[in-house]
């Protein structure tokens, strides 16, 4: 592994969709950062364990373990719980958002009602990287 | 002799009537209660009974609220039995009760709680029984089991929502792939190119409203939004729309102001900020857009009148031709001189605004010219809007 390698952020990111997956895949490794992916919310969880990433990215709505159980695990997990989140859904009711933010998330955006570059913006301000790749 | 024979025939012909009275009532499909004056039920029909999991017998000389619990809500533990009956009932037995005055009331949804059993949904009619002399002598209910329909509709709820979630996540990753080539992410765009993706961006962003406006239309027209009010400054809520909008206005050659009252100038209404939000979001995106070419001017204002807030959002723009006015708040309604104008917008702002608008307690109007401008107007009662529970939210 090189210096340069060890340098750069992990996103983890947890999403069933896999048209989405490739976007974010697309705008994040351009930018300078090691994505991790899984498309669901079991493998995600067992691969986060072994290597915390430094920030993650997660969908709601997936199968075997939806995001709302996902982030329970995380946030009880002494490893992982101090890792920023951002959810990204579909689901847009307040109720979803409300309970997903007070279960410790840092950020939640509606996919259809978000530019990507919000969302780029976003990551890059939790990891601390000033520059912007929009 | 004479005399006996006609008691006897009167008597007969009582009989005939009485049976075919209860033959009537335990044929039909509505269950039917029957009390007297004493609030002791005198009939219950088989689907009465049916809809309380009882015999017959037992509730018969029963008192009504000893054989039959009735609430809003079967969730909400210790929820008062019998609720809007028992004043009803008090109103019209009461010895004052005007003569050969019938006294109705329906319940739209309510659910009969059964021991034991699951609570039955029922719709109902209550209606008080009179004598010769107009005096009240008892009342009847009438109930019908809605379950099915609750079923049906709670089918076609979820039909939309999922619909509309289903539309939604292959419509947004749409979004973030022109978007990504709109910004060269995956290559150089030439200018022709970026015009047509500029253009399929705006498309599909319109798809995405109007997939959010159907679900809003839907969570509206179902009486599902929850409307939460609170103390609202409304000039800082109108300010910090046209402020969000600030860059659209002005790519569009318009100029806003906001105008208060003087005798009120910074108003603290009881409203629920989100959706009242909305419907100034939408009254001034759609005065923006019908704005004529030069010099549009838009001004908002609000004026206290003795028992409600009044808003106002005035424009000079192309107006709304006069036979055309009365279908404005129609669902997917475009006035003629709108259809060459771009659209932006879904067709259903204007219904979701006076939906939102009386749903707090308020009305919505506008008075038009053609080529002259459009106002519209809605008010807030003084008191405020109420509470209204509800499990969904518009988005």
């Amino acid at each position: 592994m090189t210096s340069t390698e060890e340098k750069k952020p992990t996103v983890f990111i947890i999403e069933d969709d896999p048209f989405v997956l490739r976007i974010y895949q697309r705008k994040l490794g351009n930018s300078g950062i090691n994505v991790q992916l899984a498309t669901n919310g079991v493998e995600g969880f067992e691969r986060m364990k072994e290597a915390p990433p430094n920030l993650i990215l997660m969908d709601l709505v997936m199968p075997q373990k939806d995001g709302f159980e996902l982030i329970e695990d995380i946030k009880r997990t002494p490893s992982l719980q101090h890792i920023p989140i951002i959810v990204l859904s579909n689901l847009s009711q307040e109720k979803d958002i409300d309970r997903v933010k007070g279960m410790g998330v840092e950020e939640y955006f509606v996919k259809a009602h978000t530019s990507i570059h919000a969302v780029v913006d976003r990551v890059n301000q939790l990891l601390g990287i000033s520059e912007s790749h929009t | 002799m004479e005399h006996k024979k006609r008691v006897a025939s009167s008597e007969r012909t009582h009989e005939v009537n009485r049976m075919s009275v209860e033959d009537m009532l335990s044929s039909i499909g509505e269950g039917i209660i029957i009390i007297d004056d004493k609030l002791h039920i005198t009939t219950v029909n088989t689907a009465a009974s049916r809809i309380l999991g009882k015999n017959a017998s037992l509730c018969l000389g029963e008192r009504i609220d000893a054989c039959f619990s009735l609430v809003d809500d079967p969730s909400v533990p210790g929820e008062r039995a019998i609720h809007a009956l028992e004043p009803f009932f008090q109103n019209a037995f009461s010895a004052d009760a005007p003569r050969h005055t019938s006294f109705t009331e329906s319940i739209p949804r309510a659910f009969v709680t059964r021991d034991g059993g699951e609570p039955v949904p029922v719709a109902l009619s209550i209606a008080t029984l009179h004598d010769a002399e107009g005096r009240v002598t008892g009342g009847i209910i009438a109930m019908r089991d809605i379950t099915a329909e609750i079923e049906n509709e709670k089918i076609k709820t979820e039909f939309v929502s999922i619909a509309s979630h289903q539309l939604s996540a292959p419509l947004g990753a749409i979004r973030w792939n022109i978007e990504m080539l709109l910004n060269q992410d995956i290559g150089p765009i030439t200018m022709e190119q970026r015009s047509a993706l500029t253009d399929i961006l705006e498309s599909n962003n319109r798809m995405i409203r109007l997939v959010s406006d159907l679900l809003n239309v839907s969570r509206l027209e179902s009486g599902r939004i929850r409307l939460s009010p609170e103390q609202t400054h409304i000039k800082k809520l109108i300010e910090d729309v046209v402020n969000e909008y600030k860059h659209y206005i002005m790519s569009r050659g318009c100029v806003v102001s906001v105008k208060m009252d003087p005798h009120n100038p910074d108003p603290v209404i009881n409203i629920d900020p989100i959706l009242i939000r909305q419907v100034i979001n939408n009254l001034i995106v759609n005065a923006v857009q019908y704005a004529s070419t030069a010099s549009s001017r838009i001004e908002i204002a609000v004026q206290k009148n003795d028992v409600d807030y009044q808003v106002s959002v005035w424009d000079n723009g192309i107006g709304i031709p006069e036979d055309e006015q009365k279908k404005i708040f129609t669902k997917f309604f475009r006035a003629d001189n709108a259809q060459s104008k771009e659209a932006i917008g879904t067709g259903l702002g204007l219904y979701i605004t006076k939906m939102i608008v009386e749903l707090s307690g308020g009305k919505m109007w506008f008075v038009s010219k053609q080529k002259e401008g459009t106002t519209f107007f809605f008010t807030i009662p003084i008191t405020g809007s109420a509470q209204h529970h509800g499990e969904v939210s518009l988005t």
